[in-house]
């Protein structure tokens, strides 16, 4: 972990307007105090949510614990989290309880778990978690991050249907359309970092020339929206938006710290072209992902390891095998058989058993790439702890039995304690409330005092040892 | 009910619609009061001929057009930049974002919220063009102008540039705040990166990058519609044929009022559609409604299919196209014949999946006709359409083949049901692929939908996953395409010819192929205030023999192809 100090007036200078910006941990000093000031550093911390996305669903007699509370045993398809037990929640009972809406399990399950809103035919009524967190806690032009590493489904779900390839594609939602996931790190490392380093001459050259286009788009749009509808005018705001977002980023870029800016990204180092999925990639833009973080260039986001109803990426027999074959998954070694792609596991097994056999071996590797983010996020220390305790991840899959299709019962872990409200090191049955009770109860640990989000009928105490 | 058309009585009574139907999904829980969900009407949601609202009828006043405000898809993009500048880079593509597809179709105007990620993508896009435009290569063929000389050559760049960007003459003011943008260069060493400017300016103009239409100041047809301009219109048709901004020549047509009438419109498609430029372009249209992408995904068992390979993925897909441009284009062609043509075009990749002899010439394309007893049969039975819906499981394949031809020919779009699948039993030795889905017949709920899609899938059974023809089944059992669809009123059937002439006649056909017709030129899926349009549509092809084109210029002179609501009604749009 580099340090480095940094003033806070110089952010606000770049910023150009007073806004609430996130603490940096180079303004606090080694005791987590603000320079000059004594300010508690709980409250001073900011607290982080990221939307953390496996396909295919669990073996559930190998994921839920037998029995609940602190003292719970871990099933063998959680093994590779076991080092971070302390940081883990587990939770069992929560159901999609979506019956309205449009979408198919894989669709439904995709397009609703962070939402817990119903979907039209091509796309979400409500706000993903992270854009909740974003629209109740963010800064203005504050933008998430949100990262996949396929291209999304084309036209093929289970029944062979074309259908809305963002329901599958997806998972962080506004009402009325996908906030599409960047997939390409290099495009991802350029867009936090910035292609050009920040101290250039001919960089600032360009910053101003950007800064001057956007003014001009800006009032471009503006001029236009008083001529159009209202419809059209919305669509255009929506542009605004994301102008907005590009100036505050330019205005961040020309005071970023060196901070722990990382080398950019190679395609050789994915060893894949953009838009197919590598372990080596996923691990990348988790490392992006973390460092992002740490330096808040984003606190919210999503992350999705691949699409529902797939047999590619993280979903494909031949890089789980490799995987296996390199031991990394924890517990399986190259006598475990790996025959099926994951989805072809839950529609084509032969017997029930061979089945789930099949998406356990998954199970495995996808949560060692879960734990491998957890541990990056650990990497980096904050005040007197690291990133992960300001931080939740919530992860979770479209379905909790593959083979059913079932969406009762999903399968989610929190990693994390979002600055300490989420004490994890248990296992919490909520006792079949909706995934919006879940989803409420994380924005209010990070600090959202909004009264609900989506299906949600309350929240889940338990879940912050209450 | 009009003699025109014969239709059995006792369909006219089934009033719920096959959309409806659909929603139903697999469950068959629900139940619309007097209609069992086992009964579709086979009438789609067409109305009797004859009736007073039907398609005879004069269309009436429109009462809601919707007009969703486009952006351009990532082909649309890349083409307009043709258009403006008479080329691209050619890294343009990889750096533009990619469209989501719905309904097959990738131009949705509905589909996505413009998010940051976009917004950097247009960035990068506009400056990769800005770069290539000022390139000392070809900047003096581009620019027109020297900016280092010519005081005035950054604004009759502006001028020039930004009537082809913005698809309409510039304003003054926008001419003003587009060369001031440029002038914040004006100490930068390169004369150049004025150009540049304005054309990163111009480039991420929402008059660009979107499709806006605020209409002319002409209300002619009602209350309800407000009628395009004619260089709304050149926009309309250039991105229908050529999926691209108009040309300098299709402006100046629309300047000159040749496209303020339905006839001026009319004229102009057929123009048009008698390019190769446009017949190329609307393949993408074909692409679309077949859901010919799903073969990028397709990957059948390489151990028993070594013959399958890029090579063979890309000609299954030509194949396909090529029966469709004959089809569109050819005069006389019906196109109900995309599901009963005995002929089809294969090149050496794919003649032995027909068991026809190769030329030794791998890129000739012959025409190859079927033998009299085949039973190939149009689009259904060509190989691209069975391995694209072919799964690595016997089963599975079969509810693919027939949840596609429900979906692509009828508009019966069979979803997932969002609850528990029970699977099926295991296989005993001895039973078939089609005895293990006779299972789904019995549970009503899952009859519900397969009490269609199995047989209609089992049909096309007799094809294997690269679609050779095969005897036997996964389970190595003899095949039996024979079927009837009493669902659907499909009466008994030998194998795919036979069930494909019953699905040519079948009434819902028609509106399907104008709906799917509408979805893709208007980026949207129907509404209710386009129904007189896809009505028409229908009945232009009824009354043609079936002919593309006359669909198409149906559809082109309809009121939704020329009006949109007016700006307070649209604000309830969305």
């Amino acid at each position: 972990m580099k340090s480095f100090k940094l003033d806070r007036r110089t952010l606000l200078r770049g910023a150009g307007i007073a806004v609430a910006l996130p603490i940096l941990d180079a303004m606090l000093d080694g005791k987590g105090l603000l320079h000059g000031t004594a300010n508690a550093q709980t409250r001073m911390m900011p607290k982080r949510l990221f939307t953390w996305f496996f396909p295919g669903g669990v073996d559930p007699g190998d994921w839920y614990p037998d029995a609940y509370g602190t003292g719970y045993v871990m099933k063998p398809s959680l093994a590779p989290l076991a080092g971070n037990r302390a940081h883990v929640t587990v939770l069992g009972g929560v159901n999609l309880n979506m019956n309205s809406g449009d979408g198919d399990g894989h669709g439904k399950g995709t397009g609703c778990f962070s939402t817990g809103a119903p979907l039209t035919p091509t796309a979400s009524t409500g706000h993903s978690i992270d854009q909740a967190a974003r629209v109740d806690l963010g800064t203005m032009g504050e933008s998430t991050l949100n990262l996949a590493l396929e291209g999304k489904p084309c036209c093929f779900t289970a029944g062979g249907v074309s259908n809305v390839a963002d329901v599958y594609g997806e998972i962080s939602w506004q009402p009325g359309g996908a906030v599409v996931a960047q997939r390409d790190p290099v495009m991802v490392f350029d867009s936090l970092f910035g292609a050009l380093p920040p101290t250039d001459p001919a960089a600032e050259r360009e910053r101003r020339y950007e800064t001057t286009i956007l003014g001009y788009v800006r009032a471009d749009i503006t001029r236009l929206q008083a001529r159009l509808g209202a419809s059209d005018r919305q669509r255009l705001d929506a542009y605004l938006t994301t102008i907005r977002e590009l100036e505050q980023q330019i205005m961040m870029m020309a005071t970023e710290p060196a901070c722990t800016r990382p080398a950019r990204p190679t395609s050789g180092a994915m060893g894949v072209e953009n838009n197919r999925y590598s372990t080596a990639k996923a691990k990348i833009m988790m490392d992006l992902m973390a460092v992002a973080a740490a330096c808040n260039l984003r606190r919210f986001g999503s992350f999705m390891l691949g699409n529902g109803s797939n047999n590619s990426g993280c979903a494909n027999r031949a890089i789980l095998a490799d995987e296996i074959r390199a031991g990394r998954v924890p517990g399986r070694d190259a006598s475990t058989a790996v025959e099926l792609d994951e989805h072809s596991a839950a529609h084509d097994g032969d017997t029930p058993v061979r089945r789930y056999d099949q998406i356990r071996l998954y199970k495995s590797y996808h949560m060692a790439l879960l734990n491998y983010f957890a541990e990056k996020l650990k990497s980096f220390s904050e005040g007197t702890g690291t990133v992960l305790d300001n931080t939740v991840i919530f992860a979770g899959s479209e379905l909790s039995d593959p083979v059913a299709h079932s969406h009762n019962n999903l399968p989610i872990v929190l990693v994390g304690h979002g600055g300490g409200a989420i004490p994890g090191g248990r296992a919490v049955q909520c006792g079949g409330v909706p995934i919006g009770n879940v989803l409420l109860t994380l924005l209010r640990a990070i600090g959202s005092t909004r009264a609900r989000i989506g299906n949600s009928t309350g929240t889940v105490p338990a879940i912050l040892g209450m | 009910m009009s003699s025109r058309e014969v239709r059995p009585a006792s369909l006219r009574s089934l009033a719920s619609s096959l959309s409806a139907l659909a929603l139903v999904g697999c469950t068959g829980l629900i139940r619309e009061p007097g209609v069992g969900p086992n009964r579709p009407s086979p009438t789609g949601d067409a109305q009797a001929p004859g009736d007073a609202s039907g398609p005879n009828a004069p269309c009436p006043e429109p009462q809601s057009l919707h007009a969703y405000m486009r952006r351009l898809s990532r082909v649309e993009y890349v083409n307009s930049a043709r258009v403006i500048f008479g080329g691209s880079p050619a890294n343009l593509t990889s750096v533009l974002p990619t469209d989501s597809e719905v309904n097959g179709f990738d131009n949705n105007a509905e589909s996505t919220v413009f998010g940051r990620t976009r917004a950097e993508q247009y960035r990068d896009a506009a400056r990769a063009l800005a770069d290539w435009v000022i390139d000392p290569a070809r900047r003096d063929g581009v620019v027109r102008c020297n900016p280092s000389t010519d005081n005035s050559c950054v604004r009759s760049y502006v001028e020039r540039v930004g009537r082809l960007a913005f698809r309409r003459p510039l304003e003054a003011a926008e001419i003003d705040a587009i060369t001031a943008v440029a002038a914040v260069a004006n100490d930068d060493p390169n004369p150049y990166m004025r150009v540049r400017l304005a054309t990163q300016a111009m480039l991420r103009s929402p008059s660009f990058l979107f499709r806006i239409e605020p209409g002319a100041a002409v209300m002619d047809h009602g209350p309800m519609a407000v009628k395009l301009s004619g260089y709304e219109m050149a926009s309309r048709l250039s991105f229908l044929f050529l999926r691209s901004a108009p040309s300098a020549a299709m402006l100046d047509l629309a300047a000159s009022g040749a496209l303020d009438t339905a006839d001026g419109v009319a004229r102009q498609a057929d123009a048009m559609m008698a390019t190769p430029e446009a017949r190329a372009s609307m393949r993408e249209f074909f692409v679309g409604w077949l859901r010919l992408n799903k073969l990028q995904n397709t990957r059948p068992d390489a151990m028993r299919y070594p013959q399958f390979n890029d090579g063979l993925r890309a000609a299954m897909r030509e194949e396909t196209l090529r029966l469709a441009d004959d089809l569109a284009w050819r005069d006389g062609a019906d196109l109900r014949d995309l599901l009963t043509a005995r002929y089809t075009f294969v090149n050496d990749a794919l003649a032995p999946l027909y068991g026809a002899p190769t030329t030794g010439r791998p890129d000739e394309w012959r025409r190859l006709d079927f033998a009299a007893g085949s039973q190939r049969s149009g689009v259904l039975t060509q190989p691209g359409v069975l391995a694209m819906n072919a799964a690595d499981h016997g089963v599975l394949t079969i509810i693919r083949r027939g949840v596609w031809a429900l979906d692509v020919f009828m508009c019966d779009v069979v979803r997932l049901p969002a609850g528990m699948i029970p699977a099926l039993p295991a296989p005993m030795p001895g039973q078939s692929d089609r005895d293990l889905l006779a299972y789904h017949r019995r549970d009503p709920a899952c009859a519900a939908c397969h009490d269609r899609i199995d047989p209609m899938g089992l049909a096309f059974s007799g094809y294997d996953d690269v679609g050779a023809p095969t005897t036997v089944d996964s389970r190595g059992l003899p095949i039996n395409t024979s079927g009837a669809i009493e669902q659907l009123m499909i009466s008994p059937f030998s194998g795919p010819a036979e069930l494909a002439t019953q699905i040519r006649s079948y009434p819902s056909v028609p509106r399907c192929m104008a709906k799917q017709m509408f979805r893709y030129a208007f980026g949207r899926s129907e509404g209710e205030g386009d129904d007189c349009a896809v009505t028409a549509m229908e009945r232009s092809l009824r009354e043609s023999n079936y002919s593309f084109r006359a669909m198409v210029r149906a559809m082109v002179r309809s009121d939704s192809f020329r009006y949109r609501a007016p700006s307070p009604v649209s604000a309830g749009g969305m």
